[in-house]
């Protein structure tokens, strides 16, 4: 008998087949081969990339020569070549007070870049906490959490921004938190959405028959099953945080001038817009790029780990 | 020997706003350690609702339990903290649930799955787990290095075997098994109740095998319990209940099973319907189906009576049906 049933287990092995069969490719590969099959994906994802290089190379210049360079080249005034058009010398030309704006602008690479994943790192961690909390308790807590986030979606986003920032005393920080909390109630509600599909599911109550504790089940069993939409939604906002940080700038409650952020550049550069176009226009186009590769990027993104969602 | 489970009374009811749906209604059982009993009943009978509740796994609200003892030996599973609970649940007592496609976390690599009961409840590092997680995949005969892999990479038959490891890694003491089978196709099935059934020897662990097929129970199964609107109508050793069936309703289902060694042209189901939940009769339960039923049958709820060392019925007319011409051949006069 006890042949008998090893033989069959065995002959079950040669039917289920063996583990070479199955060499497949994992999730990841999977989501990773769908996104670089996508071309303006990956040429978003590559100006991106370009920005963030950038962006940690200001940094690390300013590091080495503690900001020597930075006062030189982008704050110091140079009245002769004031509003200089673009010459091989200054191939983006120079603002009104005569410094070069191609400078400036690789400076201020790191305010846009940066502040924008900040904030948006901030929408995520209030907004998923929210969101998965009135998700999974429902009733009572869903209601009073969600009637807050009806609220703040209510009012105008830049109002709420605006509000925000001159609530809280101007600093870098503030500025991300008032550009990241507008986008909170956004993440509640994809991350609220989410965890009520989830809960219900199968392997929840799996979880919570082999043991598991509320906090177990939220983090181990329904989190981890939520993240896709979060990470599409996360990809695609640090572009509106970017417009967000530079309309703050523009109508001066953000970075104040002389720092090169490039709404701040936009904001004092539109009066001489009549007599040099290029101070206005290039800080506005590299805004209107940046924002453009984020989205490109983020629908690759998105494309990439919700292969349901294809047109 | 002592009795692993013994549930007394249990009534289990959902308040639902058009209604209160009587899920389980004043349903007894009992089993001895290291025995097989199977629970059969049709689709709504509240044989899930009560694997559920041995867990305490129904929802509060809408669900509710009236009353009733769930005893596991000497301890009542219904009067635990929600600490106490938590021990059981996995370790002591653990469940496979009816649908392996759903019922495994799809982000989640399979040992990783595995890995989290053994870690929850025996206190091992996480290596230590995941050693563990893989010889219980080589024990349900899957190679351990797939361990690594996502359960979409898996077959049917094969995410059942890796609900069965995650239900086997704590040796538990009792194993429900909710419809084990009922996804899989036919030789799968024989595949993961050979396997249930060795595993379950080697590990002396006790089996409440949920399902609406009477073959597997036959197979299977050391006693059998008959489900209808959420009790028990019969309970008995195996044998007595295909040998010396006394309900109406079990006559019923054995006939609406095919035989091999009879030809018959058409299956005798049971006419009518479950009673709705909301609104159980007066009487039997069974009684708008039943071909034996009297006016004590629509007005009177009967009890449970023993008719044999070990079996029980719960009728007004045990054994009616091999006293009088048997249902089945009574129709088929009819019909001819």
């Amino acid at each position: 008998m006890a042949f008998t049933r090893k033989a069959q287990l065995e002959e079950a092995l040669k039917t289920i087949g063996t583990p070479s069969d199955y060499e497949g490719r994992t999730l990841w590969q999977e989501t990773k081969a769908r996104f670089f099959r996508n071309k303006a994906a990956v040429v978003g994802m590559c100006f991106v990339i370009f920005l963030l290089i950038l962006s940690v190379a200001s940094y690390v210049i300013d590091l080495v020569d503690g900001g020597k360079l930075y006062t030189a080249l982008c704050l110091k005034q140079d009245l002769p070549h004031k509003l200089l058009a673009p010459c091989l010398a200054h191939p983006f030309g120079c603002d009104e007070y005569g410094r070069d704006i191609m400078l400036r602008m690789f400076w201020g690479t790191r305010y846009s870049i940066s502040l924008g994943i900040l904030s948006v790192i901030i929408a995520t961690i209030l907004g998923c906490t929210i969101g998965s909390v009135a998700g999974f308790y429902g009733g009572r807590i869903d209601d009073f959490l969600m009637r807050i986030m009806d609220v703040m979606l209510a009012i105008p986003y830049t109002l709420l921004a605006i509000a925000i920032m001159s609530a809280l005393s101007s600093n870098i920080f503030n500025l991300a938190l008032s550009i990241g909390i507008p986008e909170v109630p956004q993440f509640a509600r994809i991350m609220r959405a989410q965890v009520m599909t989830i809960k219900d599911r199968d392997f929840v109550e799996a979880a919570r028959a082999s043991g598991a504790g509320t906090a177990r089940i939220i983090l181990g069993s329904i989190i981890p099953n939520c993240f896709a939409p979060v990470i599409v939604q996360c990809s695609l906002r640090v572009a509106g945080a970017i417009l967000g940080i530079a309309g703050l700038s523009y109508i001066g409650l953000g970075i104040q001038p002389p720092t090169p952020e490039w709404g701040a550049m936009l904001s004092s550069a539109k009066n001489y817009i009549r007599d040099a176009w290029h101070v206005t226009v290039i800080p506005g186009l590299a805004i209107v790029l940046t924002v453009l590769a984020l989205n490109m990027f983020g629908d690759g993104v998105r494309d990439a780990l919700d292969p349901n969602m294809k047109r | 020997m002592s009795k692993v489970l013994d549930i007394k009374n249990l009534t289990v009811y959902f308040e639902m706003s058009d209604g209160i749906v009587k899920a389980v209604n004043d349903l007894s059982l009992s089993m001895e350690k290291g025995t097989t009993l199977g629970v059969v009943g049709e689709t709504g009978a509240g044989k899930t609702t009560m694997a559920k509740t041995i867990l305490r796994l129904i929802p509060m609200p809408p669900g509710s339990i009236k009353s009733g003892e769930i005893y596991y030996y000497d301890q009542d599973i219904l009067k635990m903290t929600d600490s106490e609970i938590r021990e059981v649940r996995g370790k002591k007592i653990s469940m496979i649930f009816q649908d392996p496609m759903t019922s495994l976390n799809p982000v989640l690599t399979v040992e990783d799955q595995i890995a989290e009961v053994i870690e929850l409840h025996e206190h091992l590092n996480k290596a230590q787990s995941l050693e563990k997680a893989r010889e219980m995949l080589e024990m349900v005969g899957i190679p351990a290095r797939r361990g690594s892999e996502y359960p979409h990479q898996f077959s049917g038959g094969m995410k059942q075997r890796v609900v069965i490891a995650i239900a086997m890694a704590c040796n538990p003491d009792l194993l429900l098994a909710d419809e084990p089978t009922t996804a899989l196709d036919v030789t799968i099935q024989a595949q993961v109740l050979d396997m249930m059934r060795e595993l379950r020897d080697k590990q002396g662990t006790s089996l409440i095998l949920i399902t609406h097929d009477l073959g597997v129970v036959a197979q299977n199964c050391d006693h059998v319990a008959i489900v209808y609107a959420g009790e028990v109508v019969e309970f008995g050793e195996v044998h007595e209940i295909y040998n010396r069936t006394a309900h109406p309703y079990t006559v019923g289902l054995l006939n609406s099973v095919p035989k091999l060694n009879e030809n018959v042209k058409r299956l005798h189901p049971i006419d009518g319907l479950m009673p709705d939940p909301t609104r159980l009769p007066e009487g039997c339960f069974f009684a708008p189906r039943c071909p034996y039923a009297t006016d004590k049958c629509q007005s009177e709820h009967p009890q449970t009576v023993a008719v044999g060392l070990d079996h029980s019925v719960r009728c007004h007319y045990p054994g009616i049906t091999s006293n009088n011409v048997s249902n089945t051949e009574r129709r088929e006069n009819g019909n001819e």
